[in-house]
């Protein structure tokens, strides 16, 4: 059986979230991440978070307000677009 | 005396008989002539009323033929009208379904876009939502701590092609509102008609937020710049013809980014104009182009129209 490997990040609510995308905005790079328990199932809310690394990348730390969510949302949207 | 009057008895009955036998030659004569006559006359009448039969079998045969040939023309002149009569009420039963048509009730033709377009109607909201509210948290912090799980590629790759789904169709729906544009015909002449498209308030302000953040793969940046939906909407509102609109923007998608997939492209197309091409082969298809060389020959000739329509002032 083919596999393909997937990076799996736990954030701060002890739940694991496979790596979707990533991409980098004015220098900050952003996670596109989906829920490790719903990956492969069929479901109609998925839950579906963007998060992004400190500058050293150490840490997975939250979005300030739904304007950067936005800005990123679109980004994502976009590099679907090219990908 | 007596024997002598018996001998000119005699004598004139064998006269008589010899007249009698002469007109009885001369009645037979006659009767053969007679007969003959008759027989000549009747056989002639009758190959007269044969010929006379066979003209007049000729003539109801020709007229026949010529009733024969007036039917077909009729019947092809009803066949045509029914056509266009048809062709008339499918557009109109299109137009009516387009109509009825809307962001919330989209068209059903195929189950892919179908089942996806269903649960983006019935479920983006929520999506967003839950999206939203895990990603704005300013004090979540954790350590990245990664690790790497071998995942089924071909579960892998649905996957993602279900949250691509998801995420570009909930992008679209949410921020440019589309309304139903257009039901491409399945003729050439598609309805003379402008295309509806979503109010120039909504429309702007959606492309103003859309056209706010596009990410640009070269330089890992987000710029500004032009973007796929303006330029379709863009070109529905110059050219009527849905399929001259189509084949523009196709054809400016090599020179705009070359980086793009055309797959995306009819995804986004369907999205917008709510059709339900599969791919271009398949636009072609159903539009009854047989390649790209017959599409732009029909794509010139109806611009050399509007041109035309232009310069008379039509």
């Amino acid at each position: 059986m083919k596999t393909t490997e997937v990076e799996i990040v736990k954030l701060e609510d002890e739940k694991e979230y496979a790596v979707l995308d990533s991409l980098e905005v004015k220098e900050t790079k952003y996670l596109l991440l989906g829920l490790l328990e719903e990956i492969g199932k069929d479901i109609d809310t998925p839950t579906i978070v963007i998060r992004k690394l400190d500058k050293k990348e150490k840490y997975i730390v939250g979005l300030e307000d739904e304007e950067e969510y936005n800005k990123v949302f679109n980004a994502f949207l976009e590099k679907e677009k090219v990908s | 005396m007596k024997n002598k009057n018996i001998e000119d008895l005699k004598k004139q009955m064998d006269e008589l008989s010899f007249d009698l036998s002469t007109l009885n030659q001369a009645f037979d004569q006659n009767i053969k002539e007679v007969q003959d006559r008759f027989t000549n006359t009747v056989l002639q009448k009758e190959k007269e009323w044969q010929e006379v039969i066979q003209k007049q079998k000729e003539k109801t045969y020709e007229q026949n033929f010529e009733i024969t040939n007036t039917k077909d023309s009729e019947t092809t002149n009803i066949i045509t009208d029914l056509n266009r009569e048809t062709s008339h009420l499918i557009q109109v039963l299109n137009l009516e379904k387009r109509d009825e048509t809307s962001f919330n009730n989209t068209s059903k033709k195929t189950p892919l876009l179908d089942s996806i377009n269903d649960r983006i109607k019935k479920n983006i909201g929520r999506i967003k939502e839950i999206s939203l509210k895990e990603s704005i948290k300013p004090k979540a912090k954790c350590k990245k701590k990664s690790r790497k799980q071998q995942i089924e590629a071909e579960q892998w790759k649905k996957t993602l092609q279900y949250y691509k789904c998801l995420f570009a169709g909930g992008t679209l729906a949410t921020t440019m509102l589309v309304t139903p544009a257009t039901i491409f015909t399945l003729n050439h002449l598609p309805p003379k008609q402008p295309i509806e498209m979503a109010s120039d308030e909504i429309k702007n302000g959606a492309l103003q937020e859309y056209k706010e953040n596009i990410f640009d793969p070269n330089t890992n940046t987000v710029i500004h710049s032009h973007d796929l939906i303006e330029m379709m909407y863009e070109t529905a509102q110059k050219y009527e013809d849905p399929i001259v609109g189509f084949y523009l923007v196709y054809q400016n998608l090599d020179d705009w980014c070359k980086n793009y997939k055309i797959d995306d492209f009819i995804y986004k197309y369907n999205l917008v104009f709510q059709t339900n091409y599969l791919n271009i082969e398949n636009f072609l298809e159903v539009n009854h182009f047989q390649d790209m060389k017959e599409l732009e020959a029909y794509v010139l000739e109806r611009l050399n129209e509007e041109e035309l329509e232009v310069g008379r002032g039509l």
